[in-house]
């Protein structure tokens, strides 16, 4: 992984003596998606407010492209103009009362001329859907227009990351779908995007790794979300039903599934041995997928080299997917036998 | 519900744009102000009034209502207390010729410049008036505090609104008594937001490299002939 922000033992102390982040070693790479989940008060907020130099460490430090972040406001300036921040509430972030002078508050800070910051600010609202909406006084725009107006505040600084603090909170159906498709024009271009986000199926979406937070620390980080760390964060997710996927070269457990479905010649010669037919043996991982967002309980032996696509696929839906290893089907077999 | 002032200014129809628009609304003040003839003034208040009603319809109304509240009781009081040669008398109320005439001639004048000016208000939104004084040559600083407090108006002016919905929902103004006590507490509430406003304005600005600098956008002045036009027209009163 190119890596763009890293944090090193990253402590934070607030003045009344709130310990926000206790040493988080973070990493976001360049032209991914980096989402970072957490409860309230994990500490999300704290750790981005960092990465734009707004909060300065008690301990540890904030690297930048491998250099570490100086707090002096030359050092700063150079900071702020790689590294744009979204905030939360529109309203907070927007400084001016119209959006052209809104858009174009940062790239006249920065020194540039009138016309450049003409073409930047026309640029930053149609890459945000907000065409002709230059002279549009912002407390007359609606919640989703002044978080897309924040947006192109930042893309129209052309930084090498955008950070975006909760960007769906309050947001339509609509509105969460405008967000995702400029997080995506921004991956396009090869940025580097942090998000923080409670909305686990918006993470799902465009997110690359996923890292979470709890108690001002990093509890996972990783290429997926496990559905125990989901739950025990609390987010929020209609979980459907359950899939259980045995390998071919372990014993088939004795399960009471609603769905039995076998992939792969292996997985389908392991079924038979184990006297099962299987409900469908084309399309098997789909349609157990689908049968499982449906609630029910589905059990799906496969060839052991399957297995890492199977859950791949899985994390993608609201699916609770467990994997057996050898010896936790005698497990659920005790577990099953006790439940009889 | 009625549309805010905002949104009238944004949605107007403008004949004249730009800085010119704004000095166009000037020279026309102070030739009317400056002149002593009710035909300048009549003529001013005919031209800015088709003007307001082309530009916003019947806002403009809206927004006239106001200082005729002034004007009328005006009017009763200047009619009464001027000297001259009395029309009509009852009891200890005399009605002059001058006082008619003088009556008539402060109400046109005072109309014809609140109609220029309305289509001033009607048709030009704060920061745009902003920007023209900045142009026009009034220190960056001011414009810049004008434009951070015009936001911040913006801002708390919807959270006070919000949080007067909420104090009505949960009966907040039922009596007098709760009427003071919500008063009290919602300008309390306001002062603390407008403390916190500050602080989140300053970190949004750190974020966004401010380095001292308060961009104004600068549209292309339209409308010259039609406002030389209305110049000459008003002008021309002086003549008469």
């Amino acid at each position: 992984m190119n890596l763009v922000i890293e944090t090193i033992d990253l402590w934070h102390v607030y003045r009344n003596g709130v310990e926000a982040l206790k040493g988080v070693n973070f990493k976001a790479g360049k032209g991914e998606t980096t989402i970072l989940l957490g409860r309230n008060g994990a500490g999300k907020t704290t750790l981005l407010l960092h990465f734009n130099g707004l909060l300065k460490p008690t301990k540890g430090e904030v690297l930048l492209e491998g250099k570490p972040i100086r707090y002096d406001k030359k050092s700063l300036f150079e900071v702020r103009k790689k590294v744009g921040l979204v905030f939360q509430n529109p309203d907070d972030q927007l400084i001016a009362p119209v959006v052209w002078q809104d858009v174009a508050f940062g790239l006249k800070n920065i020194g540039l001329d009138d016309r450049e910051i003409d073409e930047r600010v026309k640029q930053a609202l149609k890459q945000v859907g907000l065409e002709g909406f230059e002279n549009r006084l912002c407390n007359m725009l609606s919640e989703g227009e002044k978080k897309r107006v924040a947006i192109a505040g930042v893309v129209a600084m052309e930084p090498e990351v955008v950070i975006m603090d909760e960007p769906t909170a309050g947001l339509d159906g609509f509105g969460v779908r405008d967000i995702v498709e400029i997080v995506m024009m921004l991956k396009k271009e090869g940025k580097a995007i942090i998000i923080s986000t409670h909305d686990i199926d918006f993470a799902l979406e465009i997110g690359d790794r996923f890292t979470v937070m709890d108690g001002g620390k990093i509890i996972h980080e990783g290429k997926d979300i496990p559905e125990e760390i989901a739950e025990k964060c609390g987010f929020r997710r209609k979980i459907g039903g359950k899939l259980i996927v045995v390998p071919h070269n372990i014993p088939v457990p004795d399960v009471d599934a609603d769905f039995f479905a076998a992939a792969g010649d292996l997985g389908r010669e392991a079924a038979y041995k184990a006297g099962i037919q299987p409900n469908t043996e084309c399309a098997a991982i789909e349609k157990s997928i689908l049968k499982a967002i449906g609630g029910s309980t589905v059990l799906l032996i496969c060839n052991a080299e399957m297995i890492k696509e199977v859950k791949k696929e899985a994390l993608n839906y609201p699916v609770k997917i467990e994997v057996l290893t050898e010896g936790m089907e005698k497990r659920i077999w005790e577990s099953s036998q006790r439940m009889r | 519900m009625h549309r805010t002032l905002e949104a009238v200014q944004v949605s107007s129809k403008k004949i004249v744009r730009g800085d010119l628009k704004v000095v166009f609304v000037l020279i026309s003040l102070f030739l009317t102000v400056l002149s002593s003839k009710p035909t300048v003034y009549a003529t001013s208040l005919l031209i800015f009034s088709a003007l307001s009603i082309h530009a916003a319809g019947r806002e403009y109304f809206r927004i006239l209502r106001v200082p005729l509240f002034f004007l009328l009781p005006a009017f009763v009081v200047i009619v009464l207390v001027t000297h001259g040669n009395v029309l009509w008398k009852f009891s200890f109320i005399t009605i002059t010729g001058e006082g008619i005439n003088l009556a008539i001639e402060t109400v046109l004048r005072a109309l014809a410049s609140f109609s220029i000016l309305s289509y001033l208000i009607l048709t030009t939104t704060i920061p745009e008036f902003f920007s023209f004084l900045k142009r026009a040559g009034l220190p960056k600083f001011i414009v810049e505090i004008a434009v951070l407090i015009y936001r911040s108006v913006q801002v708390l002016f919807d959270e006070l609104e919000r949080m007067d919905e909420a104090a009505s929902s949960r009966l907040g103004y039922s009596s007098r008594r709760s009427f003071i006590r919500t008063a009290s507490l919602l300008s309390y509430s306001l002062f603390l937001k407008t403390l916190n406003r500050a602080e989140k304005l300053e970190m949004s600005m750190q974020a966004r490299c401010y380095s001292g600098k308060m961009p104004v956008k600068s549209e292309n002045s339209t409308g010259w002939g039609i406002a030389l036009l209305i110049l000459i027209a008003i002008a021309g009163g002086w003549l008469l």
